[in-house]
């Protein structure tokens, strides 16, 4: 059963008590949250995720509200807790749906090093998995939704999945996060893409949540093989261009992004030079979204 | 009723029998309790590591791929360390984890731990100071109070940080603060160090790892890692009694070094939590030894909750006020009145202060 | 008795490599470190990843490789680098005696 499919009075009280739990990708995720601003954003996004029973073995215990009966109206705050542990300081109130997800990100990246963890967008046509790691500001996000409102598949905006015993990408696929320009770049772009409200303020500025497509959820348990590695870099009024990276360097360049390399030692450098090999590198620089995304899909074809 | 955690721990067969809701709360509360890595290795001895449901069976591979990993640079800093005190002619004496590792104690498995701890000899402190500081550590406590703390009153200096490699050492000249009540003759300890060949450096004899273990838990006032101290002295007890004569050298030991009481505590716990196998004789004979325990009900119903992981599925109501008595006990073991209360209140008001932020 | 230096790799098997064209990678499992390395040196651990290698015989596969410069000391670079990937835990370098 799909969380659209459960009466919304219905989902709040899970929220609010036992827990919502849903199938994100691989991971079964359980969150609490009394927080309209959370139930809100799980209603427009996360429609068309599979509930979880209520027998099955949760991965990531999630809750998400104010530290304290003061902190819920005095200068208000939120924060994000995994089982009792809570990685992050507290925020403004008015960004608990942007602390769910950044936090949920913090909980796979951290707890799942059967996968080399890469901070990297990754989206798959015709059987070939793009990846695009990079750094805040370097526009993979941005990229990595203007393909999926072009019909490619979403296999995560944010956390590319690895994994260590057969190199194969494994989706987790989540609403992408957009921010400042971006979203309404986006809503130019594609008009119909369902976007969550816009959370104001943050350190990243202001963050907006595109709602993943139907598709690439039903698909999140079928894994792809990568193709093409490629470091995007958005510079406003530049060409597009794609140029080829040796390979050698492309492996240094993803060691930088990865999360978990360090912990996997050696399994993470063979997974890591195996995902080099098998894939074509690239560094892209560009500043018009068409183009680009012209370029990318004559390269999947 | 007793956590899933401490039942699995001592019978790992019964894990065959756990469904998804209590492979759930067993991750959980090992988690919660940094073993989830030792419950890996447990159950890997017990032959049914290729039994274990998926799901749970990732979230242990995942800790345990972190222990690897760990264990690998642990023993690069070992040798980085043994090396700055070579340089100065002054041995390097192990303690707790890093010990375990050189000695290959089981009580070594899957077990993660933040700092190594060495012991020194306190005139050779300063030069051990200067020499890590020379070779790229850092003093992390820039707070006054805390330096004079752990210089003029405890038993080692402030936490060490290494820039680069941001590990962390902890300098010990004893076990136990100078100001405590029942602080041990550190050159007893020293006395009775042993070597270890292989790595060319010196680990405290076997009955003093345990008393030092013992000494840290009980003496302790965070019970944060209770449940995983606990496992460490189940370990160490059951590896170390299959040498004949080691229970007597044990209480022995405990003798000279005026720690009865933890080791009293520590064999009556491990034996109720996790059912260790001690003699009867001897836990009454620790029991005699135990000079100044109180009233026995009372430090059950305190440890048998402060010991478990601190897990919602493991805390009742009483939990949160029994580690508030354990942390208030802790600090009267470790200084004196007029100390301790102006200490306690600082540590309090900067909690709260802390958690606010 | 003769001496001779030879050069391997470590032999507890913890360096391990992967060669693209003219450069190579290389994974310290015991520091954690990675290392890109080109040139001269990449060349050592080609050599040295298939089988210990006397520095002698090395010397001579190095110059037979590379154009050299008129003034340019091969001979002390290749030790300058030895040196250096030793320090780092990447390679050995010990002097083995034979009657």
């Amino acid at each position: 059963m799909k969380l659209a499919e459960l009466p919304k009075n219905l989902i709040i009280s899970h929220l609010k008590h036992g827990g919502l739990k849903l199938k994100i990708g691989a991971f079964n995720v359980c969150i609490y949250s009394p927080i309209d601003t959370v139930s809100e954003h799980l209603l427009v996004l996360y429609g068309d995720y599979d509930i979880v029973s209520d027998n099955d073995f949760i991965d990531f215990h999630t809750v998400v509200k104010s530290p304290s009966i003061i902190r819920r109206y005095f200068r208000p705050q939120v924060n994000f807790s995994f089982d009792g542990y809570f990685p992050f300081k507290p925020l403004p109130y008015t960004q608990a749906s942007a602390m769910f997800e950044w936090g949920l990100n913090w909980c796979i990246a951290n707890h799942s090093h059967q996968y080399l963890v890469i901070h990297a967008a990754v989206v798959e046509r015709n059987g070939k998995a793009f990846i695009f790691p990079g750094n805040p500001g370097s526009g993979k996000s941005t990229l990595c939704a203007a393909l999926v409102c072009n019909g490619w598949r979403l296999l995560s905006d944010e956390l590319t999945l690895v994994s260590v015993v057969d190199g194969l990408v494994y989706p987790a696929p989540r609403p992408i996060s957009l921010k400042n320009k971006s979203i309404e770049v986006i809503r130019a772009l594609s008009p119909d893409a369902v976007i969550g409200s816009v959370v104001n303020n943050t350190a990243k500025g202001a963050i907006g949540h595109v709602r993943p497509p139907t598709e690439s959820v039903k698909l999140a348990s079928v894994p792809a093989m990568p193709a093409k590695l490629i470091f995007p870099k958005f510079l406003d009024g530049s060409k597009t261009i794609l140029a080829t990276l040796s390979k050698s360097r492309a492996l240094l360049k993803l060691v930088e992004n990865c999360f978990n390399y360090n912990i996997l030692g050696v399994n993470g450098f063979n997974c890591v030079s195996d995902l080099v090999n098998d894939s074509d590198c690239f560094n892209l620089e560009y500043s018009s979204l068409n183009e680009t995304l012209l370029l990318l899909t004559d390269l999947s074809d | 009723m007793k956590p899933l955690l401490s039942t699995i721990f001592t019978n790992p067969q019964l894990a065959l029998e756990l469904d998804s809701n209590q492979w759930d709360y067993l991750i959980r509360q090992a988690r919660n309790g940094n073993v989830l890595a030792r419950l890996g290795y447990i159950l890997e001895e017990a032959r049914l590591f290729g039994q274990i449901p998926i799901k749970p069976f990732l979230h242990i591979r995942s800790a345990q791929i972190y222990f690897e990993r760990f264990y690998i640079s642990l023993q690069r800093e070992i040798v980085i360390i043994n090396g700055v005190l070579k340089s100065i002619n002054v041995p390097l004496v192990l303690l707790k984890g890093s010990a375990y590792v050189v000695q290959n104690d089981t009580a070594a498995k899957g077990r993660i731990f933040s700092d190594v701890d060495i012991l020194v000899p306190e005139e050779k402190l300063y030069e051990v100071e200067i020499a890590l500081l020379k070779e790229g550590w850092f003093c992390n406590t820039l707070d006054p109070y805390d330096n004079k703390y752990y210089r003029k009153w405890m038993h080692e200096i402030p936490p060490l940080r290494h820039l680069k490699r941001q590990t962390s050492i902890d300098v010990h000249h004893n076990i136990l603060p100078k100001i405590a009540r029942f602080c041990p003759d550190a050159k007893q300890l020293m006395a009775n160090i042993v070597k270890n060949r292989e790595h060319d450096l010196w680990v405290l004899s076997r009955e003093d790892r345990v008393l030092h273990s013992a000494i840290h838990l009980f003496h302790e006032g965070d019970f944060k890692y209770g449940f995983r101290d606990l496992s460490d002295l189940d370990l160490l007890l059951k590896e170390f009694s299959q040498q004949e004569g080691f229970w007597e050298k044990l209480l022995q030991r405990a003798k000279v070094l005026r720690q009865g009481m933890p080791l009293y505590y520590a064999l009556r716990y491990t034996h109720l939590i996790l059912k260790t196998p001690i003699p009867n004789k001897i836990l009454q004979l620790s029991a005699s030894q135990a000079c100044n325990k109180l009233n026995i009900r009372l430090m059950d119903s305190l440890f048998l909750r402060a010991l478990l992981p601190d897990h919602k599925s493991c805390n009742d109501r009483w939990t949160g006020l029994a580690r508030w008595v354990l942390f208030v006990r802790s600090h009267w073991l470790k200084m004196p009145l007029y100390l301790m209360i102006p200490h306690l209140f600082r540590k309090t008001f900067k909690r709260m202060f802390s958690k606010d932020q | 008795m003769i001496g001779e230096i030879s050069i391997e790799l470590p032999m507890d098997g913890k360096i391990s490599c992967r060669f693209y064209l003219d450069e190579c990678v290389i994974y310290n499992q015991f520091s954690a470190e990675t290392h890109l390395i080109g040139g001269v040196g990449a060349e050592i651990f080609n050599v040295i990843s298939k089988k210990s290698i006397t520095r002698n015989q090395l010397l001579n596969y190095i110059r037979n490789i590379f154009i050299v410069e008129m003034d340019c000391d091969l001979e002390t670079h290749m030790d300058n680098l030895l040196q250096e990937y030793q320090d780092l835990g990447l390679l050995v370098v010990s002097m083995n005696y034979s009657a």
